[in-house]
């Protein structure tokens, strides 16, 4: 009977774990001029996208099926334009112009969205918590004649 | 509780009965038909049955998603803590089920006749 609560909170910590990795990934690369593919490194990104539970199909699920949502992320990569830096003693600079295309990311924005991520992410496991006190205080309710 | 209820009107018909039936009265009681959410006629047995079902396969679950943390081959770093507390809710709450349906009948058997 709890079990749609603790799908709900461990996607959303999925989620957001997948979005600070991603973030992590683009603090790491910030610099980065030369990928797998041949150009930068492109700004990450993640988009939530509301979900069915898996949940059991007893009639009691039907209801939590219908009202309650999971969250899914997907990792996406964001039209961004590059910055482009003059430095023609860079291994990766164009050979005719000597411009270095850098990705843009601002590591402080993206430390934002960090603190974003975590916090949602403490806030799922606030409510797996409340959930506890919740069934706890059901124990007592049947403990007492 | 539903089930008290109807424990105790089988109980008040053993007291229009001659005690000679009351083991009869006794097995009737687990045969007796009550109704879960959706309206289907299931006997409290079955009732239990499933609802002990689900606590073990959550038991299992929590088992192995332990297993997979351990040996390192989870992706989830709180897949294994959230079944364990699932599988814990579950089986307190069955335990507090249980005692309370042992108290109930157990007050229904010291009932003088």
């Amino acid at each position: 009977m709890f079990r749609s609560v603790f799908n709900v909170a461990a996607s959303a910590m999925s989620a957001n774990r997948l979005r600070i990795n991603t973030i992590a990934s683009n603090i790491a690369n910030a610099q980065t001029t030369k990928t797998a593919e041949g150009g930068p490194y492109k700004r990450r990104d993640v988009v939530f996208v509301a979900q069915n539970i898996n949940a059991p199909d007893t009639f009691g699920s039907t209801l939590d099926r219908a009202t309650v949502k999971a969250v899914g992320a997907a990792v996406y990569t964001p039209p961004q334009k590059d910055v482009k830096v003059y430095d023609p003693s860079h291994p990766d600079a164009d050979p005719k112009t000597g411009m270095v295309t850098l990705p843009d990311i601002n590591t402080v924005t993206e430390m934002g969205n960090m603190v974003m991520a975590s916090t949602a992410y403490k806030a799922a496991a606030e409510v797996v918590s409340a959930t506890k006190e919740i069934a706890s205080s059901l124990r007592r309710l049947a403990q007492r004649i | 509780m539903a089930n008290g209820e109807f424990l105790i009107g089988e109980r008040l018909k053993m007291l229009e009965r001659p005690s000679l039936e009351r083991p009869q009265a006794l097995g009737k009681l687990s045969g007796e038909k009550t109704s879960d959410g959706d309206g289907q006629k299931v006997s409290f047995g079955e009732l239990l049955t499933k609802s002990m079902a689900e606590v073990n396969r959550a038991g299992v679950n929590a088992d192995r998603e332990v297993n997979l943390s351990i040996t390192g081959k989870a992706t989830n770093p709180h897949g294994a803590l959230l079944a364990l507390q699932e599988a814990e809710i579950s089986f307190n709450l069955m335990t507090s089920i249980k005692d309370r349906l042992e108290q109930a009948y157990q007050q229904l058997v010291r009932m003088q006749l």
